[in-house]
């Protein structure tokens, strides 16, 4: 059964590292380092994990701690029984998953912030228990009720269950020489198979099911839909799909330690799923990709990589609460309406240049972020100047007066920003340069924008 | 002594472990509380809270130490070790001000689900925690070792009857060292602190007009708002309550832990201030004291009389899980409303 | 088919329920009138088993219902509307439709997975029977227009359209008119006398006596929890004592 699985898979494998290679080379290039890619890989499958549960109306945050649980399963598989990628993946998902029908029963009956913060408990504890692993299994075996139930489980864990101290998590070490068995292949192939899942179960009546839940429970439940099942087997189906990036993640790194899978990397998938949308399910998947890549594409800003991700998922959430994908969907541009699409773009242009302005840390002797006195001076101007606009006008259906003069200023500081560079006055082309021209191109499209259509 | 026995506490000075839970309580209530004001009057859960109190202890410090801090350690102070306090009080409500306008007014006029205001505080206090370490480096910082009363009082020599703290010294040492309590005077500020905090707040919430206005607020804005109360000012006057609280909190603890800031230091108090205000019972703020006391109780007691004290917090996470499940609405809440 | 025996509801100290006898006949359009406040909704609400009642007994073709689930009373063969429009607003008219029919679907996500033929039947079948609901309620126009869209008639007949894709034996409608104009009215009123002529009980909550008058067999009237009165509409509208739970006491 399982030779058959490998020698269906090896060749797709096989098709795919060939068709990557030359992807992966030119990634490389613009320093996207293979190990970055496979990151991002496997924090678009943790953003999948999260969405699956918020899709189905829960807010749960204990995905963190089912990332824990596979990798620490997938490294020990590997480290004492010599298991293959493919065992470790799945015995990874099935404990993650049968961990998770006793904790979902009693804990989906929680709502909203109820849920939340159970599930932020939840994630604590196993990192806790992780931590301190070794410790109780050494109590758990020589306690006289415990002991017949602990010993054989422990027995799969380590050779030796009588030693006089356990080695099984090692504590805040954590578990080093894992093998690498992860390829890229491997993540890409489990995500494009991932993908045609998430896809089918949109269009699928379990899928339309989660979904009415999401909107309204108790309608939901009241057309025929066993809230509690369906609520539970999407926990279920999130919790196995973290384990198995776990797993992935395990096998790629060599060491793991439980302070990797603590509060903050549960909030850090929230990021991914929030930054790419949870309208779709590709904003997940795009989110996990975007946020792992930004902090490395912007490599002299990987100092700032933390206050990025806080300023994304801030700036997502208050201006564009239906992520990424928001953007490509065509019902927000029906819902919304031209005119908030505008103030959306206009308000990214002010920001950008903001960032620029208004942040006083110089990088690498001022090169990235600093530039001349002129620059300066326009960008506080425009930065005064839009956030006025945006302070004190009001939603109106045709865009309306204020386009031109949005028009106005971006192109003035365009063109002004240009000019000043060509003539000299600014002299380090940096990246904050060429930011500051971006933001300043927005701010004249969202004026292009919101400009009447009739009359553009 | 049976009892005693019972609950493995044969060997220990309940007096001293007592005094022990009480200090830890009062900061671990003051801190709770901010949590618990916001929630009470917003409804939405400030995740960032724990942000503001790391940065109250680093106003406090900036306050007292100078600019020196922003590079290298304090090494002695510019200006009384008294107006850390202060400093960490206004600077902590400012920033929570601050933190309502950027992260949680614009959701609130959109009226966004409750959720979204969850993490887009999550959001701030990734940012804020981040900031915090390029401002000041990750490295542990602290006022200078002399400055800072925190030697537990025991028998009272070299004292100076002229001066005030050291007379409170000189009683309390009296008081204390039979029972064989050691306590240091940071430790009594904390308490000290804590409880007027406490009691100007009850009375705030209780008796004053703006109290009125804020529970009216609690219980329905809208309501509070044909009523003619300035709903933003309410918020407004919240979140620097809750910042205030949060700074106190920071600045004790960071006194009386010295030398204790770093970025990181809100980290293990946000998920226990969670705890305390779902155990107290989530908005109320009776709950959130009762909460704070009882969780240093059951860490005080899991350190002193088991030999699992290694995991004290996973005990505390597991008795909050519990309360979840069974009573969500914590121990002084009312039953959570579940409308068709 | 529905009776209901000393149904009572508290909520901390008050009373919503008090002790309801109701019995509701197989093929017939029995309505519900009160004052606001009386408790329809909250009566509705135990029926369905969205709430459940305090004490007393609900069942339906015999089998007690007062403790079951939502989804499990659906699967007997109960659907109802919502007074305050309650669609899923992030889903076309169609899709409203679909999720409803979620009882009469039996294909699982490894049917979907596989692409399994009986699945594509089952869509399509799904769809057809969509199709033809909305067609009978005049929706055909808007099917993949989101719910929060549609104007506030069409919401109100989606909502009927949804209750009916449950292919329930009764249906319970909580004010299917309310905010209508008089037209409108007069189109609901014959949809309740179609669905009455295909063999499906209704149950139905109203404001507009004209409705009431025009459809019902019979009418319960609640008042403060209680039944008032109990009769044919003609025999309800000369009460007294419901003349006087609407108009007041006068003295």
């Amino acid at each position: 059964m399982w030779g058959l699985l490998d020698s269906l898979l090896q060749p797709i494998l096989d098709l795919a590292t060939q068709l990557l290679e030359p992807l992966l080379e030119r990634l490389a290039t613009v320093g996207l380092s293979e190990p970055v890619v496979q990151f991002m890989l496997m924090n678009a499958i943790l953003g999948v994990s999260i969405y699956l549960t918020l899709n189905c109306g829960m807010f749960s945050l204990a995905n963190a701690g089912f990332m824990a649980i596979g990798a620490y399963v997938g490294a020990i598989l590997t480290t004492q029984h010599g298991a293959t990628l493919g065992e470790a993946l799945l015995y990874g998902m099935l404990v993650a998953g049968i961990i998770a029908i006793p904790v979902g029963l009693p804990v989906l009956r929680l709502r909203n912030i109820y849920l939340a913060i159970a599930t932020i408990g939840f994630g604590e504890i196993v990192r806790l228990i992780i931590l301190h692993f070794d410790t109780l299994a050494v109590e758990f075996r020589d306690s006289k009720i415990f002991g017949p139930i602990a010993r054989p489980i422990l027995k799969l864990m380590v050779e030796d269950v009588d030693a006089r101290r356990l080695e099984i998590t090692l504590g805040a070490r954590g578990i080093t020489r894992i093998p690498v068995y992860t390829e890229t292949a491997h993540l890409v192939v489990f995500l494009l198979v991932l993908s045609y899942f998430l896809y089918r179960l949109h269009h699928s009546r379990m899928g339309r099911a989660m979904a009415a839940i999401r909107q309204d429970e108790r309608v939901a439940a009241s057309q025929g839909i066993n809230v509690v099942y369906y609520k539970n087997v999407a926990f279920v189906m999130g919790a196995m799909l973290a384990g198995a990036a776990g797993v992935f993640n395990a096998l790629a790194t060599r060491t793991i330690e439980p302070k990797a899978y603590g509060f903050d990397k549960a909030v850090d998938i929230l990021a991914y799923a929030v930054l790419g949308g949870l309208g779709n399910w590709l904003g997940p998947i795009l989110g996990g990709l975007t946020l792992t890549a930004i902090p490395e594409l912007l490599r002299e800003l990987r100092e700032y990589s933390g206050v990025v991700t806080g300023v994304i998922l801030l700036l997502i959430i208050v201006y564009l609460p239906g992520g990424l994908t928001s953007l490509m969907i065509p019902s927000f541009w029906r819902n919304g309406g031209r005119y908030e699409f505008a103030k959306r773009v206009t308000t990214a242009g002010v920001v950008l240049v903001g960032l620029v302005n208004v942040l006083p840390y110089q990088i690498d002797n001022g090169r990235i972020l600093g530039y001349e006195f002129w620059g300066l001076i326009i960008g506080n101007m425009v930065i005064v100047g839009l956030l006025l606009w945006v302070r004190y006008t009001r939603q109106r259906q045709n865009g309306g007066h204020f386009s031109l003069p949005l028009m106005g200023v971006g192109i003035t500081g365009v063109v002004l920003f240009i000019a000043l560079a060509l003539v000299g006055k600014i002299d380090h082309l940096a990246v904050g340069y060429y930011v500051h021209l971006i933001g300043m191109a927005l701010v004249g499209l969202g004026g292009w924008i919101s400009y009447p259509a009739e009359e553009r | 002594m049976e009892i005693l026995h019972f609950l493995g506490l044969e060997n220990a000075n309940i007096p001293a472990q007592l005094m022990n839970a009480i200090w830890l309580g009062s900061l671990y209530s003051l801190f709770a509380l901010g949590y618990a004001i916001v929630f009470s009057v917003l409804g939405i859960l400030n995740l960032s809270h724990s942000a503001i109190f790391m940065w109250g202890a680093y106003f406090g410090l900036a306050a007292s130490c100078g600019t020196s801090v922003y590079d290298g350690k304090c090494v002695e102070l510019n200006h009384a070790l008294w107006t850390a306090i202060p400093a960490a009080i206004i600077g902590g409500g400012i920033l929570a001000v601050v933190i309502d306008r950027i992260a949680f007014y614009p959701l609130r006029k959109r009226n966004a689900p409750r959720l979204s205001q969850l993490i887009s505080s999550i959001g701030v206090a990734i940012i804020l925690v981040n900031l915090a370490q390029l401002r000041f480096t990750a490295e542990r910082k602290g006022f200078p070792i002399a400055d800072v009363p925190n030697t537990p009082i025991n028998v009272p020599n070299g004292l100076d009857i002229e001066q005030p703290l050291d007379v409170a010294r000189l009683a309390l040492a009296l008081v204390f060292q039979e029972s064989g309590v050691s306590i240091s005077p940071i430790q009594i500020l904390v308490i000290i602190v804590a409880i007027l905090l406490m009691v100007g707040l009850s009375y705030v919430v209780a008796r004053t007009r703006l109290g009125k206005a804020m529970r009216t607020v609690a219980f329905n804005a809208r309501v509070g708002n044909l009523l003619g109360i300035n709903t933003e000012l309410i918020y407004m006057i919240a979140f620097f309550i809750s910042g205030a609280l949060a700074g106190s909190a920071g600045i004790l603890f960071a006194l009386a832990r010295n030398p204790a800031v770093d970025p990181f230091m809100g980290d293990s108090l946000a998920l226990k201030g969670l705890t305390v205000i779902v155990l107290g019972g989530l908005g109320s703020i009776r709950g959130a004291v009762v909460g704070g006391f009882l969780i240093a109780l059951i860490e005080v007691y899991i350190n002193t009389a088991t030999k699992y004290g290694y995991l004290d917090q996973a005990f505390v996470f597991m008795l909050f899980f519990f309360i979840l499940l069974v009573r969500p609405q914590g121990i002084l809440g009312q039953p959570i409303e579940d409308r068709a | 088919m529905l009776t209901l025996q000393r149904v009572s509801r508290n909520f901390g100290g008050l009373a919503a329920l008090n002790a309801v006898d109701m019995i509701i006949p197989k093929g017939q359009v029995i309505g519900l009138i009160g004052p606001n406040g009386a408790g329809k909704t909250t009566l509705l609400n135990c029926i369905s088993g969205l709430d459940h009642p305090t004490s007393g007994t609900i069942t339906l073709n015999n089998k007690p219902i007062h403790r079951r689930g939502a989804h499990r009373i659906t699967a007997l063969g109960m659907a109802r509307t919502y007074q305050n429009i309650r669609l899923f607003n992030e889903m076309t008219a169609l899709q409203n439709i679909l999720v409803a029919q979620h009882q009469q679907g039996h294909s699982t996500l490894l049917h979907s997975l596989t692409q399994w033929p009986g699945h594509w039947a089952e869509e399509k079948w799904m769809r057809q029977r969509a199709m033809t609901l909305l067609d009978q309620l005049g929706l055909q126009q808007v099917q993949h227009v989101l719910a929060s869209n549609l104007s506030y008639g069409d919401q109100r007949r989606l909502e009927i359209a949804r209750a009916l894709a449950a292919d329930p034996q009764l249906i319970l409608l909580d004010e299917p008119t309310a905010g209508m104009n008089a037209i409108e009215t007069e189109q609901v009123g014959q949809q309740i006398l179609a669905m009455r002529e295909r063999g499906i009980t209704v149950l139905v909550v109203e404001h507009d006596m004209a409705l009431i008058a025009q459809v019902c067999d019979a009418v319960y009237v609640l008042n403060f929890g209680q039944i008032l009165a109990y009769g044919t509409p003609p025999e309800v509208k000369q009460n007294p004592e419901v003349i006087e739970a609407y108009l007041g006491k006068e003295t």
